[in-house]
């Protein structure tokens, strides 16, 4: 009898084996699918007597093949890479808007100051007054278009991150109701493989959009949390994010914690918004205000075709400089004041003196250094975060070569199984066989 | 370590994404023919780059401003030129109306051409612009300099910038020349008179006109003499900005300028690398153990 059964037991794991198998090779490019093997336990025979060789083979076990160290490391290695790239894309956006040669400020000082140096030998004349008048209206214009480029990204920036936000609170709820079936099936003795699989492949993409803690439990399921401690998964009870006029939030069942810095691609997006893209536009008013406060300054100083104090040529919103720059009211060509002061508050000649014009031009050197800086810093940055994304992104790949290397399949493998088990059902049917010839010799005897 | 077949496919994918995405950077930069395409390529560099696009917007404002100032430098010699002539014709007529032989007929028609030379030097004096505005009044371009025999003008000179921190006048005015010491029309006017009277004080009005006459020949000499120098100065301050625009030309090519042998070779090593790479995957997909169950 122990030969039968020993064949049949043969029979059956061969039989499980190639089945998950089959499975495996099925799923060879399924994205987040953990193989499994059917670990293989020779079965004991309990009677009282050591003579029994034992009572065959069973499939003792099930394993899905997965490394929580590795599968760990892929998530902080998608989290990483989700914020450099965002950032790397946001930061280039604003190298095309501010560094574009369209709309460089630079070029637009330039001609504001070409036109006042044509101004130096001729500063009687209305048409090289008139383009002075042009090549500033110009340069505010370019003021504006930038600052409302800015701002336009910054709009851009909020609609991405309410769609991201939608779609976190999307991924957190699968991630809740996964964690409910994956405790109900474990408690009932079933497979949790393909749910356990589909869970890390749900916090992977929650990973590339904020900075995450994860905490797994005996029972299946999994917490998860903001690497500043706000819970977004507690079990079966996911938290809803929210974003109001910039500001994110998470709720869990009424409870409200406010979220600073996410981390991820959502981080990135708060990041840039708050800082770079802040600092830019302060920069720009800055100086938008600079250029408006400096040469008004000098302008007021001279004295116009007239003979009356010169008028200002620029003027802005305090609140918003780059955006309202604009030539002042009542600016005409023949306002402006080129003729100097002869230190009794009286012009010191008449229509073809330039003094105070001559200091006007001493001027645009401070200008330049200022956007240089800015732009320089701007491509340093841009640089940096590039290099950064690009480690990260190789990171990435690493990462989840590391995790496949564990977890994923290997045709080869699965190739030789197969032909290995193949091989084995036809020797535990040739034993089966065997005990049938066994039966009938000695049913022969009678 | 153990390789799965999903990533023996990622190790290939990502080779191939790398390789198109360095021969899509050696492509746009040998469209545009710059080694640096956006800021970021090279940060450094396009710092450099924004100093030398400043310097050389002021390299081409100082020529364009030294050219300005030579225009008008020539067009104030050829008057002075004129005035110089003039003033020279006034000479011969005077010392010859001065002459003990000259009867009252010679000093009448003397008196006639030398009150229409006059005229002619006070035109030159007075002379404008293309924009009407007058050459040697100083600042008060819409004065005439000579008015009623008196000067009406300023001395103020327009300095233009031609160089980092040089600049050229770009003006000249004549009070130097006719008001220097004494009036060069006050003298003249009342040589004419007496000349047209027949000349009966020929000897206290002759003497002073003479010397009026040295007195602005020598104003006009030196007036020619700043003009010329200043031509000139202008004209090697627009030659230096030039050499110097050069240069910076040179220093911006070296910066920006694609190395085009290097890009050829870069090219080159990414066919190369990328034909291995495709070439190693098809290989590689025809090894499978299952071609042999």
């Amino acid at each position: 009898m122990t030969i039968l059964g020993n064949g049949l037991s043969g029979l059956a794991a061969a039989q499980h084996v190639l089945n998950t198998t089959s499975q495996n090779i099925a799923n060879a490019n399924t994205p987040g699918y953990s193989r499994q093997e059917a670990v293989l336990a020779s079965r004991i025979d309990t009677s009282p007597n050591r003579l029994t060789p034992g009572a065959g083979v069973e499939v003792a076990e099930l394993r899905r093949i997965a490394d929580d160290f590795r599968i760990a490391a892929l998530w902080r290695a998608n989290n990483q890479a989700g914020f450099d790239n965002q950032m790397e894309t946001l930061v280039a956006q604003a190298e095309d808007i501010i560094g574009g040669s369209e709309l460089s400020v630079s070029g637009g000082i330039d001609s504001l100051f070409a036109a006042f140096n044509a101004a130096a030998e001729a500063p009687q004349s209305m048409a090289t007054r008139q383009q002075i008048l042009s090549s500033a209206a110009s340069l505010a214009s370019r003021f504006n278009q930038l600052a409302g480029n800015l701002d336009l990204q910054k709009r851009q920036i909020d609609e991405q991150a309410t769609t991201l936000v939608s779609g976190i609170n999307g991924q957190t709820a699968s991630i809740a109701r996964l964690n409910a079936q994956i405790a109900d099936i474990q408690a009932r003795g079933g497979n949790t493989s393909q749910l356990e699989d589909q869970r890390d492949l749900a916090v992977q993409k929650l990973a590339g959009n904020l900075a995450l803690d994860v905490q797994k439990f005996p029972d299946g399921r999994m917490n998860v949390s903001l690497s500043g401690g706000q819970p977004l998964v507690l079990g079966s009870k996911p938290a809803t994010m929210s974003l109001v006029n910039g500001e994110l939030s998470l709720d869990l069942k009424g409870q409200v914690f406010p979220i600073t810095s996410p981390g991820g691609q959502l981080g990135a997006l708060q990041d840039y918004r708050n800082g770079t893209l802040n600092e830019l536009r302060t920069s720009l008013n800055g100086q938008a205000e600079r250029l408006a406060v400096d040469l008004n300054a000098q302008l007021v100083k001279g004295y116009d075709l007239n003979g009356d104090p010169g008028a200002e040529l620029y003027e802005s919103d305090a609140n918003d400089p780059a955006a309202s720059l604009r030539l002042a009211a009542g600016v005409e060509p023949e306002r402006l004041g080129f003729i100097g002061d002869d230190g009794t508050g009286n012009p010191v000649g008449g229509s073809g003196d330039n003094t105070n014009l001559l200091e006007v031009i001493t001027l645009k050197s401070g200008f330049y250094d200022a956007y240089t800086g800015l732009l320089g810093n701007l491509a340093i940055q841009s640089a940096q975060i590039q290099a950064e994304a690009s480690a990260s992104r190789g990171m990435l790949a690493d990462a989840q070569s590391r995790r496949d290397s564990v977890s994923g399949v290997s045709q080869d493998e699965e190739a030789v199984r197969l032909m290995q088990f193949t091989q084995a059902y036809q020797a535990n049917a040739k034993v089966v066989s065997t005990a049938g010839r066994v039966f009938d010799t000695l049913l022969g005897m009678f | 370590m153990r390789v799965s077949t999903g990533q023996l496919s990622q190790i290939i994918l990502q080779g191939l994404q790398r390789q198109d995405r360095d021969f899509a950077k050696v492509m746009t930069q040998m469209s545009s023919g710059y080694r640096i395409n956006r800021m970021s390529d090279d940060p450094l560099g396009s710092v450099s780059l924004l100093g030398i696009e400043r310097d050389q917007s002021s390299f081409k404002q100082f020529r364009a401003n030294a050219s300005r100032v030579i225009s008008r430098m020539e067009q104030s010699e050829s008057y002075l030129n004129a005035s110089f002539n003039t003033v020279l014709r006034v000479q011969d007529l005077s010392l010859a109306a001065i002459n003990g032989s000259a009867t009252a007929d010679d000093r009448a028609a003397a008196a006639h051409e030398l009150e229409s030379l006059r005229e002619t030097l006070v035109q030159f004096a007075n002379a404008k612009d293309e924009d009407g505005s007058h050459l040697f009044s100083g600042s008060k371009l819409g004065t005439p300099p000579i008015a009623g025999g008196v000067y009406q003008g300023d001395d103020l000179r327009r300095e233009v910038p031609v160089a980092q921190g040089v600049t050229l006048a770009a003006n000249e005015t004549i009070e130097s020349v006719y008001f220097n010491g004494g009036n060069f029309f006050t003298d003249l006017d009342a040589f004419i008179t007496d000349l047209k009277a027949g000349g009966p004080n020929v000897d206290t009005t002759g003497p002073a006109v003479i010397e009026a006459i040295n007195r602005a020949i020598n104003g006009i000499g030196e007036k020619l003499t700043q003009v010329g120098a200043r031509i000139s100065s202008a004209r090697s301050l627009d030659a230096a900005q030039q050499d110097l625009a050069l240069t910076n030309e040179k220093i911006r090519g070296k910066i920006q300028d694609l190395d085009y042998v290097d890009a050829v070779n870069r090219v080159n090593q990414i066919e190369t690398s990328l034909n291995a790479t495709q070439k190693t995957y098809s290989k590689l997909s025809q090894l499978s153990l299952f071609s042999y169950i």
